[in-house]
């Protein structure tokens, strides 16, 4: 590699990095508001399954497993939310257009959309996490918990929903496709995921069911998620689960890419 | 040898629209040259807007290429983007931050050290009249800075060429005339200027050269002088009414001058 190569690539990196940056830099003027929305949403979910569901016969433990799933699930809301802006973006004012001059390949820039969606909700999400905790305190079962396990699966979460979103965005001719794609599909896949019931619950009430889900992208963010906060017993295996995600991340990424640049017809 | 700062060799487009495949651009040349300030000029549709964004390297062309200096941009793409500023017609600022904030990231993304940066952002807030408005956010900024800020952003690294895209649209008369100011100085600075608009009294007034972009191709091009002695006319408008579309084809005298610059571009 000749040092012109080794320049032009740091230059690259460099605006990405500062990129990133900028959109981290943003999310302060709205951080505490978005804090707020989720923490809310937290607690309506966690006080239903912990303190009403067991009057119907649900365990107690129910409202352990709903607070880990909303936790995971906020991550794609956030994120469904500022793909649906940047999918309104591309379709009118094309704001992304500016970055694409700056000194950085196509590629990086749809990276940095990727990381920077992933840092905004794990940064909102993750601080409404103690507040969760709080309210199931009782019940909670806090050997179980492996703590680095679940930052790395949450994390890895993360960046599967974004890459996720980002490439229905390009996927699709324009936001209203990508909001009908959400309603109509987005929604199965979502509720079969493993956000209420996890994956063995499900095979056990149809098997066949249960070996089609494992092509459910979505499945391995929850079941990482409840094997982590709750631990192992019950759930898919969680490095098969990491696995999984890994996987499914950069077929995403890859034909996003390959999506992204045929939709902008970028260099 | 010297080459052009820019040169668009037999450049065309061709764009799916509506699964029908349109030439939007066709063998077009084009060359800016170091500190020149080129207009482009042409009716909606013409093909200005895409010719500008495959000179931004926004696009890629079908066939033909862009060179900056004499090397194709693709072969040194983050080297070349290095030197442009590419100005788009609509705001895309950052809105969750000030404007200071706004010119701060844009010398970053070019890596620019921090002490030359705060320099030169309080250089241009200061030409540009924001540093009343060095906290504000963009999104609070009246149409006229922001167009103003918009050009102060695109000069924080200083490039070798600016690409305008109707940069006075919709402007009031104070803010235009400020603008187009702004436009001059860069001609001191030699700092070469891509300016499309539809005024032709901006073209008249900040042009070196002018290229008139019709139907995809270019119909003629060179000085305002040059160009109104070969087509006997006296006013760019004159000029634009005798190139475009709607007389060429029943002038085969004009349409013959039109084919004759465009080999002279090549």
């Amino acid at each position: 590699m000749t040092i012109k190569n080794i320049i032009i690539k740091n230059t690259a990196l460099n605006t990405f990095i500062w990129l990133l940056w900028r959109d981290v830099r943003a999310l302060r003027k709205t951080f505490i508001n978005q804090w707020l929305d989720f923490s809310f949403l937290l607690c309506t979910v966690v006080i239903l399954n912990t303190y009403f569901m067991p009057f119907m016969g649900v365990s107690k433990s129910f409202g352990v497993l709903m607070l880990t799933s909303q936790i995971a699930a906020s991550l794609a809301w956030v994120i469904t939310g500022d793909a649906g802006v940047w999918a309104y973006d591309l379709q009118g004012s094309k704001s992304i257009l500016y970055e694409l001059t700056l000194p950085i390949t196509y590629r990086l820039v749809y990276l940095k959309y990727a990381c920077a969606f992933a840092i905004k909700s794990v940064s909102i999400n993750l601080a409404t996490l103690p507040i969760g905790i709080l309210l199931v305190f009782k019940v909670i079962d806090f050997g179980a918990i492996s703590p680095i396990k679940f930052l790395g699966a949450y994390l890895l979460s993360a960046v599967v929903f974004a890459f996720f979103n980002l490439f229905v965005v390009v996927l699709y001719k324009n936001v209203e496709s990508y909001n009908r794609f959400w309603m109509r599909w987005g929604m199965i896949i979502w509720m079969f995921s493993g956000l209420f019931t996890p994956w063995a619950v499900m095979k056990k009430a149809s098997t066949l069911a249960g070996y089609f889900l494992l092509l459910n992208p979505f499945l391995y963010i929850y079941e990482s998620a409840h094997a982590a906060f709750m631990g192992q017993p019950g759930f898919i295996n969680f490095w098969t689960c990491i696995l999984a995600m890994l996987v499914f991340s950069v077929l995403f990424m890859l034909f996003g890419m390959k999506l992204f640049k045929k939709k902008l017809d970028c260099v | 040898m010297n080459f052009p700062l820019i040169s668009v060799e037999r450049v065309s487009k061709v764009l799916s629209l509506n699964k029908k495949q349109k030439n939007v651009l066709k063998d077009v040349n084009l060359h800016i040259d170091h500190g020149e300030i080129v207009g482009l000029l042409g009716v909606n549709g013409a093909g200005k807007t895409t010719l500008a964004s495959i000179i931004a390297s926004l696009h890629p062309a079908t066939t033909g290429d862009v060179k900056y200096n004499g090397v194709s941009i693709r072969d040194n793409l983050i080297g070349y983007r290095l030197k442009l500023g590419y100005c788009p017609q609509n705001p895309n600022f950052e809105n969750n931050l000030s404007v200071r904030e706004n010119l701060f990231f844009a010398g970053r993304y070019y890596g620019l050290p921090l002490e030359t940066i705060k320099q030169q952002a309080d250089e241009l807030m200061h030409t540009f009249e924001l540093t009343q408005y060095a906290d504000v956010t963009p999104d609070k900024l009246s149409g006229g800075y922001q167009r103003r800020l918009l050009l102060a952003r695109t000069l924080m690294h200083n490039p070798e060429l600016v690409i305008l895209d109707e940069p006075t649209v919709g402007l009031d008369p104070y803010a235009r005339r400020a603008l187009l100011d702004a436009i001059k100085m860069l001609k001191t600075k030699q700092i070469a200027v891509l300016l499309m608009t539809h005024y032709l009294d901006e073209i008249e007034e900040l042009t070196d050269r002018v290229y008139i972009l019709d139907e995809g191709r270019v119909r003629a091009h060179g000085t305002l002088a040059e160009l109104n002695q070969r087509y006997h006319t006296q006013t760019l408008e004159e000029l634009f009414f005798a190139t475009t579309a709607k007389n060429i084809d029943s002038d085969n005298m004009q349409l013959d001058a039109a084919k004759s610059d465009n080999q002279e571009a090549i």
